[in-house]
């Protein structure tokens, strides 16, 4: 399954290596751009949707190491996979913890990059659903006052108007009132609606905060 | 002669009627084959025979009396009447030689041979001659003694002395020479005994065997024996001598010429002793007897007995197979050529044990450049040999060692130039079997796919030569080489390594660079020890600033320098002597053996190698390749 408006960028200093990926790529029907270079990549703008990036780790200039530092730097999405002639195990290892895909020795197996690419952009559109679905959530919390909010992060936990009111050192009736406008503000129903959609903004409960 | 004369005088003192015996006298005599005179007791001639009248052609009464006279040659004519008139007074024989003039003019040295004759009553009644033309022998004796003497002339002057010996009468003559030689007096009469007397104790017995089979064969000797001089001093004698026989009446004699040869003999003595010490051995070959003549070292070398038979076929077969073509090739070369020559081949003994020798020798010719004989020296050497070859052995042995310690430096450049075209044709045949699977074949894109696959399928197959040929133990595949290749290959080979280094690589290549005669592995071995010392000095260089820079350029005295230049931390002065020593490394890591292995490579090429610290800092090495500069049709 190819995720819609999806692109596979693949980058090698080896002209022989770039068109062999690059036709593998459009054999098993993904649409894909390819570069000498991981400067040339990073001179071309972002994709918007979802993306990976074939990369080969020693190349001249910026290698792949340095063009995953640079992506992780700028917070973009793209998923790496790493190809390389001669692999290197500290390499692959810190590659993989930084968040590659997978680190793939040359000659690679069709199916092996091919596996990764599909997971790659999979992870990507999922990145990218998961980062708008963040945002959304975000912005309907930037819409709480203060108190709201406040009131908000102490009901995810499970407590009750009175306990809150407690904690609050407030009446319950005035946490019922900040309560009932922040759920229509965040266009919830349910405290559990509530703790989804806390959690996609990346929001941990007060009390673990 | 006298023989004939006397035959004549009895016919003429007959006994019977004088006038008779006269007239038939006069028949006989005018008969005789000679010239033929009669005088009486007052010496005035009284009788000339007919074949005398007509070889002086003159008449009876012009020659009677004195008037014969006239006919000698003033020159001789004195002589000729003191020999005449003391014989005849002394009632003696005499033969006397004088000039006659013939009818024509022409003097003519004639023998005349007299004697006193008597009538029937024994009383002396004058005397008769007779003579015969021998200007023929005359002039042939004067010739020989002419010759001889220009012979002993000749003999002095080279220092031989030349001495004649009567074997009969044992009297010796000896030329001036001769004589000083065996310290003689110059007028002392000598005799065989005295010189006997003079000869070596230990030498006398061979010396006068020797002689003595000489006279007894008519043949010759040839000796070199010690004389003693009276006053204690040794001396080494040359001798030869030829039995004469019986030439110009004369007995058999023994003529031969002495030499001293002390000089020569304390020379060869020196030089033997100087031989046997170095196990030098000595050869000598005469091109016209075609003999072949080993001392007992040279017998050594070739493993053949001290008493065996040296002929050419001795030498030819106790050479090694491998050598023995070359060894008779340069031979026979240096013998048409006139040419010294000089040669190392292995010799084998008949136990199959192989020695080699160095052996040297020259050429000795006659005035027209005709080869006489050569002679030569041996000297084994054998140990020197095989050192050098276990050396050669070593040093191709750490040569692969160090190749091989620079591929397992490459490992990763290796593989990764392996798997970058595997990863095209892996990535290319999948791409063509999922299009053909999809059903969507275009044969234009597939033809293009297979195009690629091919091509990198070959690039795979040069990398893997390029192992192999690196990996390889034999060496010396020389051939015609452009070294701007070798630079490339060699900077394609560690590209993956300045990756790694993040050290650029760049190249200044002379693109009309003349071809070198070298062996491209080797030749890429040194590059790649110059190219990765290069990247391990630039450790603490900035990234910036890494970089390497090789050059390849055409010197106008037809060399080629090829340099590699670095910016890292340069040579220390220290450092900088025993650079390409065995062993003397600055690596912590390092063997010490790439620059020397570098060193001995190019040198086996004829060509040097240098090191410098550069201008703006790092190092510069640079070596130096003698250009091909045979024009080929190739």
């Amino acid at each position: 399954m190819i995720p819609p408006n999806s692109l596979v960028f693949a980058i090698d200093d080896d002209r022989s290596v770039r068109k062999g990926v690059s036709r593998l790529l459009r054999s098993a029907g993904y649409r894909n751009e390819v570069f000498e270079s991981a400067s040339d990549f990073l001179a071309r703008e972002q994709h918007p949707g979802p993306a990976c990036v074939i990369v080969d780790v020693r190349m001249p200039g910026l290698n792949g190491m340095d063009l995953q530092e640079t992506l992780i730097q700028h917070g973009r999405e793209e998923q790496l996979i790493f190809i390389t002639g001669h692999g290197d195990i500290s390499m692959c290892a810190q590659a993989m913890k930084a968040g590659a895909v997978d680190f793939l020795p040359k000659p690679f197996r069709a199916d092996d990059l091919l596996g990764c690419v599909e997971r790659a952009l999979i992870r990507s559109a999922e990145q990218r659903r998961r980062s708008t679905e963040e945002n959304t959530a975000r912005s309907l919390l930037g819409l709480l006052t203060p108190r709201e909010l406040e009131v908000m992060q102490l009901v995810v936990t499970g407590m009750l108007n009175k306990q809150i009111a407690g904690e609050l050192g407030t009446a319950e009736k005035t946490v019922k009132v900040h309560r009932g406008r922040a759920m229509r503000k965040l266009n919830v129903t349910s405290v559990a609606e509530l703790v989804r959609l806390t959690e996609k903004a990346s929001l941990a409960p007060a009390a673990n905060v | 002669m006298l023989f004939l004369a006397a035959v004549i005088e009895e016919r003429a003192t007959g006994e019977t009627e004088r006038r008779e015996s006269e007239s038939r006298f006069r028949i006989v005599a005018d008969s005789a084959p000679v010239l033929i005179w009669m005088a009486g007791v007052d010496k005035l001639c009284t009788f000339f025979n007919k074949p005398w009248l007509e070889f002086t052609g003159r008449n009876l009464e012009q020659e009677m009396g004195n008037g014969w006279a006239e006919g000698v040659h003033p020159d001789d004519l004195q002589r000729c009447l003191k020999i005449y008139t003391e014989a005849f007074d002394a009632r003696k024989a005499f033969v006397m030689q004088y000039r006659l003039r013939r009818y024509d003019g022409e003097y003519r040295w004639i023998s005349d041979q007299g004697v006193a004759r008597h009538d029937s009553n024994g009383k002396f009644s004058g005397y008769i001659g007779s003579c015969v033309d021998v200007s023929d022998l005359i002039t042939k004796d004067e010739a020989l003694r002419e010759f001889e003497e220009r012979v002993v002339l000749a003999a002095e002057a080279t220092n031989h002395g030349v001495w004649e010996l009567d074997t009969a009468t044992n009297e010796l003559w000896m030329s001036d020479k001769a004589r000083a030689l065996f310290q003689f007096d110059p007028e002392e009469r000598l005799d065989e005994a005295m010189v006997q007397r003079r000869i070596h104790p230990d030498d006398r017995a061979f010396r006068e065997s020797a002689i003595k089979q000489a006279i007894e064969t008519d043949g010759e000797y040839s000796l070199e024996y010690r004389i003693v001089l009276p006053d204690g001093t040794l001396r080494w004698i040359s001798g030869r001598g030829r039995c004469v026989t019986g030439k110009h009446g004369k007995g058999k004699r023994l003529i031969g010429v002495s030499v001293d040869i002390t000089q020569q003999k304390e020379a060869q003595d020196l030089f033997r002793l100087a031989a046997e010490g170095s196990h030098l051995g000595v050869w000598h070959w005469d091109e016209i007897a075609k003999t072949l003549t080993w001392d007992g070292a040279t017998r050594d070398m070739f493993g053949v007995s001290a008493d065996a038979e040296i002929t050419v076929d001795t030498f030819y077969g106790a050479l090694h197979p491998d050598d023995a073509e070359r060894v008779k090739q340069t031979w026979r070369q240096a013998l048409e050529l006139r040419l010294p020559y000089q040669i190392e081949f292995r010799t084998q003994r008949t136990d199959g044990t192989v020695r080699w020798v160095d052996a040297r020798g020259r050429g000795y010719y006659d005035e027209a450049g005709k080869p006489l004989s050569m002679t030569g020296v041996l000297f084994d050497i054998t140990d020197r040999k095989e050192a050098e070859l276990q050396a050669q052995q070593n040093r191709e042995e750490l040569s692969h060692l160090s190749r091989a310690a620079a591929m397992g430096e490459l490992a990763a450049s290796i593989a990764h130039e392996l798997n970058q075209p595997l990863a095209g044709i892996t990535s290319n045949a999948a791409a063509g079997q999922r299009f053909i699977d999809r059903g969507k074949v275009d044969l234009r894109e597939l033809h293009d796919l297979l195009g690629d696959i091919i091509a990198d399928g070959r690039r795979a197959g040069d990398v893997i030569r390029a192992i192999h040929g690196m990996m390889k133990k034999d060496v010396s595949a020389r051939r015609r080489i452009d070294l701007n290749d070798i630079v490339m290959s060699v900077v394609r080979m560690v590209k993956p390594n300045a990756m790694l280094y993040s050290c650029e690589v760049g190249t200044f290549l002379d693109p009309d660079l003349p071809t070198v005669e070298g062996d491209p592995v080797q030749l890429q071995q040194v590059l790649l020890n110059l190219i990765i010392n290069a990247f391990d000095a630039m450790h603490d260089t900035p990234v910036t600033r890494r970089k390497v820079v090789i050059a390849t350029e055409r010197n106008v005295d037809d060399t080629i320098c090829t340099s590699v230049r670095d910016y890292g931390v340069g040579i220390p002065e220290q450092a900088r002597e025993r650079l390409f020593e065995q062993f003397f490394t600055t690596k912590a890591k390092g063997l010490g053996m790439g620059l020397s292995i570098v060193r001995s490579i190019l040198e086996s090429h004829g060509g040097t190698i240098a090191a410098e610290n550069a201008d703006g800092g790092g190092a510069r090495f640079q070596f130096t390749l003698p250009a091909n500069t045979k024009t080929s049709a190739l």
